[in-house]
């Protein structure tokens, strides 16, 4: 009697009913090649299992113990990404503190940049070589101006300058209509790094969120040439996206019109 | 904290080494699986009440870690333009024995299954769920999960050549 792979897989994993079983065990005292068969199966869960029981005996990381067991201290709780469970993405989001801008908090977060370090952070780094702020805010939101305004009309992804002060990203248009961009500023010391969002409406940059990387300059595990883009920043675009970012063409013909859709 | 919360959180710490092997088994990566395990856990705190006392903790831990896994796989589909692929955490230090070369393979081969089938054999050959539980935990039928756990296998088999001592048991004697 043949039985089928299925058949065999079922009863390495121990799924088979009693009568099948028996069967196969009764097969197997004279049929060499179904003991084969099996013992292939046998042997292939037997390295899978195998090769990821060593798990098992791993120190536990701090974080997973002490969320699971509660014994987080309640301010450390409070603050950071740990209030907002969807901006607690893997591991690198820790690293980026930011801020957003949407049309209902924009009072709100402007409040409190105004009240913190990260307004002094944000006019430092947006200081266009002592010409004045790169963007304006009022009630409407922030809006890029200067050097970053520029850039962001102006500079395509392909062909933007190794060494230019603003990277843009990836562009889109958005479940609004609207073209946006990523971007990041590279300015190194202690403020650390840039990435932000923007998009166009009223022949304005409106920008929907900047994030400021905290670590030290010098680790850049996973900043390749295409990579700096803040996840935060990622994250909102995973939010807004209508459709699949611009490729190199759409990129250009969006530039063109002006960012006009 | 209450007697239950105490209860529960016991639990889920008890559960960790469990939850931290199927977050490997099923992104491939350290430091990825840890941090599904994170997100996991947050959210199990917080929806605690969906959770229905009676049905085993692990498997709704699981659930909610395929969940977010393939979500995040989605996501991260769209930032494939930016992100370069991500360095395999596992391929560090120099294998040695035979059982870590062997196992060095099979993480390879677990690489190259689509997600469905490699988070099935995760459930089943990993974590060694019976096929109802796994098939549960998937939300979907069973024969659904069998026919991927078949897929898989086939495909790891190919992958990974004859794992089966050959001395000597030709088919045809």
């Amino acid at each position: 009697m043949r039985f089928a792979d299925d058949v065999l897989m079922a009863y390495v994993d121990g799924e088979l009913d009693a009568a099948t079983r028996a069967a196969i065990d009764a097969a197997l005292t004279q049929d060499r090649e179904l003991a084969v068969r099996i013992e292939r199966q046998r042997a292939l869960r037997h390295a899978v299992h195998a090769t990821y029981e060593q798990v098992l005996d791993e120190p536990m990381p701090r974080r997973l113990l002490d969320l699971a067991s509660g014994a987080i201290p309640e301010s450390d709780r409070t603050t950071g990404y740990a209030r907002n469970s969807r901006a607690n993405r893997f591991a690198w989001l820790r690293h980026w503190t930011w801020f957003e801008w949407g049309s209902m908090t924009a009072s709100l977060a402007i409040g409190v940049l105004a009240g913190g370090a990260l307004l002094g952070v944000l006019r430092e780094n947006f200081t266009d070589a002592g010409k004045g702020l790169e963007f304006v805010s009022d009630g409407a939101g922030l809006r890029a101006r200067g050097a970053l305004a520029r850039a962001l009309s102006e500079q395509l992804a392909a062909t933007q300058a190794p060494g230019a002060p603003v990277k843009v990203g990836l562009s889109f248009v958005s479940r609004s209509g609207e073209y946006c961009r990523t971007f990041t500023l590279e300015r190194g010391g202690a403020a650390g790094r840039l990435g932000g969002l923007a998009c166009r409406s009223g022949g304005e940059w409106r920008l929907e969120l900047v994030a400021q990387d905290d670590r030290p300059a010098t680790r850049g595990e996973f900043r390749t040439a295409a990579a700096g883009t803040p996840p935060v920043v990622m994250r909102a675009l995973d939010e807004r996206i209508e459709g699949s970012t611009l490729d190199a063409n759409t990129e250009l013909e969006a530039q063109r019109r002006g960012w006009v859709r | 904290m209450t007697t239950a919360e105490k209860q529960f959180r016991a639990e889920l710490v008890s559960l960790l080494p469990r939850l931290r092997r199927f977050g490997r088994a099923i992104t491939g990566h350290r430091q990825d699986a840890d941090d599904l395990v994170q997100m996991a856990l947050e959210r199990a705190l917080t929806r605690r009440e969906q959770w229905e006392a009676g049905s085993r903790l692990l498997s709704w831990l699981f659930r909610i870690m395929q969940n977010l896994w393939i979500d995040e796989l989605r996501a991260r589909s769209r930032r494939d333009r930016v992100f370069a692929p991500e360095e395999a955490g596992e391929h560090v230090g120099v294998s040695t024995t035979e059982a870590q070369i062997d196992a060095l393979a099979v993480r390879k081969a677990m690489d190259r299954l689509n997600k469905d089938q490699r988070i099935a054999v995760s459930l089943v050959l990993v974590e060694g769920l019976p096929y109802r539980e796994a098939a549960e935990v998937l939300g979907v039928p069973i024969g659904t999960l069998t026919s991927r756990l078949a897929r898989a296998r086939e495909q790891l088999q190919a992958t990974l050549g004859d794992l089966a001592p050959a001395n000597g048991m030709e088919a045809g004697r």
